[in-house]
């Protein structure tokens, strides 16, 4: 069991590099334009919860464009899992599959361990494509559930936006706002209240941001 | 540790958590549902579980948010992870 799990993970390692290597042409060709609003380039180091807006099935590829230095965990929906072709894809890029309906505590500190491992972890919590046509949605509510992971993993949250792209060779823009340290908001463990007061800070950060990114 | 003092303590972890629901919490029933009578969300839930493990120093397992209805089934289950 352990020696197959082993050669699974080897596989899925190989997969990822193969592809991130034979991709790094048109990562280089396409890279995103990405602004910084403050002007000043925020060093991405050490555990992190990114999170963006979600416009695309193709954004976690994007996220991998705009933070390109950085393996990145994704939080996708156990209901992709369904097929093994495709759960074996989302296997090789390290995503970790979370129940929406019945999100368990194992699944909360799986997630926590990568941030505390000092790893990238990427969200979305609008929770959802945002399907609203015409330009760039607006945002919809975000789920307080990132306050609680990155509280757990002990990480700062970067708000990050995306921009659709107008045409399919035209670049893509992007905006990566300054990093957020939940755990120091309130210089005590925050109440529910204000994890959901956190989050609709870190939407209204994000939407400034993409303002900026309109402007 | 008795079933009473698990359901004082797990009322300080509640009150700790959320202070909007003060009298709610003081004056809850092991058979009050977690979501609709305690209007718990599922980070609130998440957040209590976290809450739990570290006050009763127990690992909750192979369970999800949705598996605890009543408050009376949490306090089943510290009870069963303290024996």
């Amino acid at each position: 069991m352990n020696k197959k799990s082993g050669f699974l993970k080897f596989i899925h390692k190989f997969v990822f590099w193969f592809v991130k290597i034979t991709a790094a042409p048109a990562m280089l060709l396409f890279r995103p334009k990405v602004l910084y609003p403050d002007g000043k380039k925020y060093k991405i180091r050490g555990g992190a919860l990114l999170i963006s807006n979600h416009i695309t099935s193709f954004d976690p590829l994007y996220m991998q464009f705009v933070i390109w230095h950085r393996n990145h965990h994704f939080i996708c929906a156990k209901e992709f899992y369904d097929k093994p072709a495709r759960a074996f894809l989302f296997d090789c890029f390290q995503c970790i599959p979370v129940d929406r309906d019945n999100t368990g505590i194992g699944t909360m500190r799986e997630i926590a361990s990568h941030l505390k491992a000092g790893e990238l972890v990427c969200m979305f919590p609008e929770g959802h494509v945002n399907l609203a046509e015409g330009g760039d949605p607006e945002l919809q509510e975000f789920k307080s559930g990132m306050v609680l992971i990155a509280l757990m993993g002990g990480a700062p949250i970067i708000p990050m936006v995306m921009k659709r792209r107008k045409t399919i060779l035209s670049r893509l823009e992007a905006a990566v706002g300054e990093p957020v340290d939940v755990a120091s908001f309130y210089g005590k463990r925050p109440t529910v209240a204000e994890i959901e007061e956190i989050t609709k800070m870190l939407q209204e950060k994000t939407r400034e941001l993409r303002e900026a990114l309109e402007a | 540790m008795a079933r009473e003092e698990i359901i004082e303590r797990l009322k300080e972890i509640l009150l700790a958590e959320d202070d909007r629901k003060k009298e709610l919490i003081e004056n809850c029933t092991e058979e009050m549902s977690l979501t609709e009578d305690l209007g718990f969300n599922s980070v609130a839930l998440l957040y209590m579980v976290i809450d739990i493990e570290e006050s009763f120093n127990i690992r909750f397992e192979n369970v999800g948010i949705s598996d605890f209805e009543t408050l009376g089934q949490v306090v089943d289950y510290i009870e069963g992870q303290l024996q």
